[in-house]
């Protein structure tokens, strides 16, 4: 094997080098700042774009085995909602309320359930069959199952 | 008044029900929506608002209810009234009462069926127009949600088809009715036959919106076409004393939008273009008031943008435009031919706006109108000789909703 030198001169900017690289690959790898959840019963660990923009949309009534889906959101101005609306399902929070308004007052549909904290989330979210929601981060002893977008 | 305090009554009676209902149905959901206007008119009246005054005779109060028995039933209902000077008087209306059934559903589409008192789709924002919250000003662009003739095209009783299609991240959602339209009011004779004695009836109509969105709403694009046909029937009494309409006539409305929209994080950006053929059959209107009976296209559009500038504030910029005859938009050839305002033919608008939300529930608006022309202007508060063309407006308006 041939050994190649390296001048000592730029050692420091490999080393640098390798911490970014090692940074970067840690953020690329770590757990994102928001996780959907469903009810443990719940059959489906991975949805479509479009399938969770439908259900917390309130377009998508059911699961596929005819569970009816029922839809927990934190209030519109908690930055968990926002990172959710940003981050998952890649639209703005005042689309999501926009759509809500119009189902709602056109009869045509239902506005999701608003819950008051991140723990009162988990709670609804593991005590209702067929709820779908969303955290920060899923503890270990959460009874609830992460969703994944596929 | 009484009228108001009437509606609060049975507005609060059926909420109070509502709520008890709630409390022992699973997936039964109430909301209701209240606004209070006050506006400011430099001439010519909207609204309540006299000119050179304020009038705060511009109110809006709702209440629905909704009960989602199982994924594929739903029942919902929702009783209105409207203040709106002389345009609407406060009577409680039910503004939709129907069944939803879905025929079927999986994660690529649906189907389902409405039966019963359906909101009309048309153009963007028809369908929840009485909900300040759902509306980009404090008045919908009034050449093609023309708030005189609101009642007309809000709902209607009938069946429709509706349906959902996803293509990758984009999805087609789309609904045809066939309904009866509801156009006996004072306003719509007004519009049409100006203030005759007589009545309208509904003929059986066709109403049908395609809306896609791509990417979860960062385009939507809409295509609206209907088909209204409505027969005006004379009073018996003094009628041909009058001289002015010869018999009971036709009127069909052949009418399309077609809608698009950008949304970015902080803007967002709506056009709308409307083309409506007016046919009037049977009228026989004699010499120069001919004009008033001739078919016209009438054309309307118009041009918006909101500007989220900060959290809970966001401005309203818009021009608006409205011509009652495409060809003649300057209203000169029906001036010349009536002796009448060309005014009344045309009306472009610019407004600015600001909205304020304060909590989530609460809206603050305000906003400046500057307007040349009277063609949405309600004839029951405007007398058409009378009609000042360029005239300026400031409307005031707080909304809660939950």
């Amino acid at each position: 094997m041939k050994l190649i030198h390296t001048p000592l001169s730029i050692r420091p900017l490999l080393r640098l080098r390798a911490i970014l690289l090692v940074l970067s690959v840690g953020c690329a790898g770590a757990v994102p700042a928001v996780e959907m959840i469903a009810h443990a019963d719940v059959k489906s660990q991975f949805l479509t774009l479009n399938t969770a923009r439908s259900m917390f949309g309130m377009r998508q009534s059911a699961w596929p085995d005819g569970t009816p889906v029922r839809v927990f959101v934190l209030p519109e101005h908690y930055s968990l909602h926002a990172a959710f609306c940003r981050e998952i399902l890649n639209i703005y929070p005042y689309q999501l309320h926009q759509s809500w308004n119009r189902l709602v007052y056109s009869g045509t549909g239902q506005a999701p359930t608003e819950v008051g904290s991140e723990q009162e989330m988990v709670e609804k979210v593991s005590n209702t069959p067929g709820a779908i929601g969303y955290v920060n981060k899923v503890m270990n002893n959460d009874p609830v199952l992460p969703i994944s977008l596929r | 008044m009484i009228q108001f305090f009437r509606f609060l009554y049975v507005s609060l009676a059926w909420l109070l029900s509502g709520a008890v209902v709630a409390a022992q149905l699973e997936g039964v959901q109430v909301h209701a929506f209240a606004s209070q206007g006050g506006i400011l008119t430099s001439q010519n009246q909207f609204a309540g608002s006299t000119p050179g005054g304020a009038g705060f005779d511009a109110r809006e109060l709702g209440g629905n209810v909704s009960w989602q028995a199982t994924p594929d039933w739903l029942v919902s209902g929702q009783l209105v009234s409207r203040r709106a000077g002389a345009m609407d008087n406060g009577a409680v209306r039910l503004d939709y009462a129907f069944v939803d059934h879905s025929l079927f559903e999986n994660e690529q589409r649906n189907l389902g069926v409405r039966v019963g008192k359906v909101k009309n789709p048309y153009g963007f924002y028809n369908m929840t127009r009485d909900v300040a919250h759902t509306r980009a000003g404090i008045i919908l662009p009034q050449s093609i949600y023309q708030d005189q003739i609101r009642n007309f095209f809000l709902a209607a009783p009938g069946v429709s088809l509706y349906g959902n299609e996803e293509r990758g991240v984009d999805s087609l959602s789309w609904q045809v009715s066939v309904l009866h339209p509801e156009v006996n009011s004072a306003n719509l004779t007004a519009y049409i036959v100006d203030p005759q004695s007589g009545h309208f009836n509904g003929r059986t109509s066709m109403l049908s919106q395609l809306l896609w969105e791509q990417d979860g709403g960062k385009w939507r694009a809409g295509l609206s076409l209907g088909q209204f046909d409505v027969h005006f029937q004379p009073a018996t009494t003094d009628f041909f004393g009058m001289g002015s309409f010869a018999g009971a006539g036709d009127v069909k409305l052949n009418t399309g939008v077609l809608s698009l929209e950008h949304n970015r994080e902080d803007w967002s950006y709506t056009a709308e273009y409307a083309s409506t053929r007016q046919i009037r059959n049977n009228f026989n209107l004699p010499g120069a008031l001919a004009i008033m009976d001739k078919d016209t296209t009438i054309e309307a559009y118009y041009l918006q943008s909101l500007w989220r500038f900060a959290p809970r504030w966001q401005a309203l910029a818009r021009y608006d435009a409205l011509y009652l005859d495409k060809q003649d938009r300057n209203g000169m050839i029906f001036s010349a031919a009536t002796g009448l305002p060309a005014a009344q033919r045309y009306a472009r608008d610019v407004t600015v706006g600001l909205r304020y939300e304060p909590t989530p529930t609460w809206s603050l608006f305000a906003e400046i109108h500057h307007v040349n022309g009277g063609a949405w202007l309600s004839k029951l508060e405007n007398t058409p000789a009378t009609l000042t063309s360029a005239w300026d407006m400031l409307l005031l308006q707080a909304a809660w909703h939950f």
